[in-house]
């Protein structure tokens, strides 16, 4: 739907920017290879954190990765997470212009499944203990105000480092700590009630609600 | 209790860079052997030590747990490899 026919057909059959040069052409292969393959995994969530969508993010990917592969030769190698992060919020705000007026605001947790990477089998104590604790953590995140819970998401649960996360987001890296840190002090606030024990039913008094 | 209340605000404002280590703002090893020596005598400040850390352990638990679907990277990194490769065709 957001899709843009044109580039989504760059991906098929079409014009290569590199044709007619086969040299250039393979380093450009080698670039690409080395340097955005293995980040394809991260541009989708950094994608899904923008337009709080698995759909839209694809798409987005999409894109971004035509985009990449034809601005390859002309990224310097430093930093390639961030260029290409980069990348992906140009493509977003680029396809927010030519669909819909408003963004979606990040349902970040549209559905709360387990999804399909969880990848550790730890003792049933500890699972009882933490599955409660996760879903306070959960819920003081879906509480904090959108910009802060953005910084959040993308650092803490992304493993972005600031400077891709400023990246991202469009603002200085400054702004990154800064949000990150009345974030995270938030949600410590929102869990101060909450610490692990033998007995996760007995509630406390508790603070703030 | 003998330990500089200097400490614990000091402690308060570098923890999380402690923890992150992000290069953009890095303790210099300075910086992370005082926090360090502040934190084996200081109660209050480990506690809230310990209170990061947990709350750190459950995002990562939670960015574990919403990861992208596998077919849907799959399908983009075939998109990167026919990029790649030239083809299409
Ligand atoms: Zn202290």
């Amino acid at each position: 739907m957001s899709v843009d026919q044109s580039t989504r057909h760059a991906v098929g059959p079409g014009p290569d920017p590199a044709a007619g040069d086969p040299d250039a052409s393979t380093g450009r292969a080698e670039l690409f290879g080395t340097y955005v393959e293995p980040e394809i995994e991260a541009m989708l969530r950094v994608a899904h954190r923008l337009t709080g969508s698995w759909n839209d993010a694809e798409d987005v990917v999409q894109d971004s990765l035509v985009r990449a592969y034809r601005a390859i030769d002309r990224f310097d190698g430093r930093h390639p997470r961030a260029w290409l992060f980069t990348i992906v919020r140009n493509t977003h705000l680029n396809s927010l212009r030519r669909t819909r007026p408003v963004p979606a605001e990040d349902e970040w947790l549209e559905r709360r499944t387990p999804a399909f990477g969880a990848d550790r089998a730890p003792s049933a104590e500890e699972v009882y203990a933490d599955r409660h604790f996760d879903a306070d953590v959960e819920a003081a995140l879906a509480a904090l105000d959108p910009r802060f819970r953005r910084v959040v998401l993308l650092v803490d649960l992304d493993h972005l480092t600031y400077a891709e996360a400023a990246e991202v987001l469009g603002v200085p890296v400054g702004t990154v700590m800064s949000r990150l840190s009345r974030a995270r002090s938030r949600l410590r606030e929102q869990l101060a009630h909450r610490r692990p024990g033998p007995d996760p039913t007995t509630d406390p008094k508790g603070k703030r609600r | 209790m003998s330990v500089p209340m200097l400490d614990c605000w000091l402690s308060a404002r570098r923890l999380d860079r402690y923890l992150d280590r992000d290069d953009s703002a890095r303790l210099t090893d300075g910086q992370a052997r005082r926090l360090e020596h502040h934190l084996s005598v200081c109660a209050r400040c480990a506690s809230s030590a310990e209170d990061r850390m947990r709350v750190r352990a459950a995002l990562h638990r939670l960015g574990a747990r919403h990861r992208p679907d596998p077919a849907a990277v799959a399908r983009l990194e075939d998109v990167a490899a026919r990029l790649r490769t030239g083809e299409g065709a």
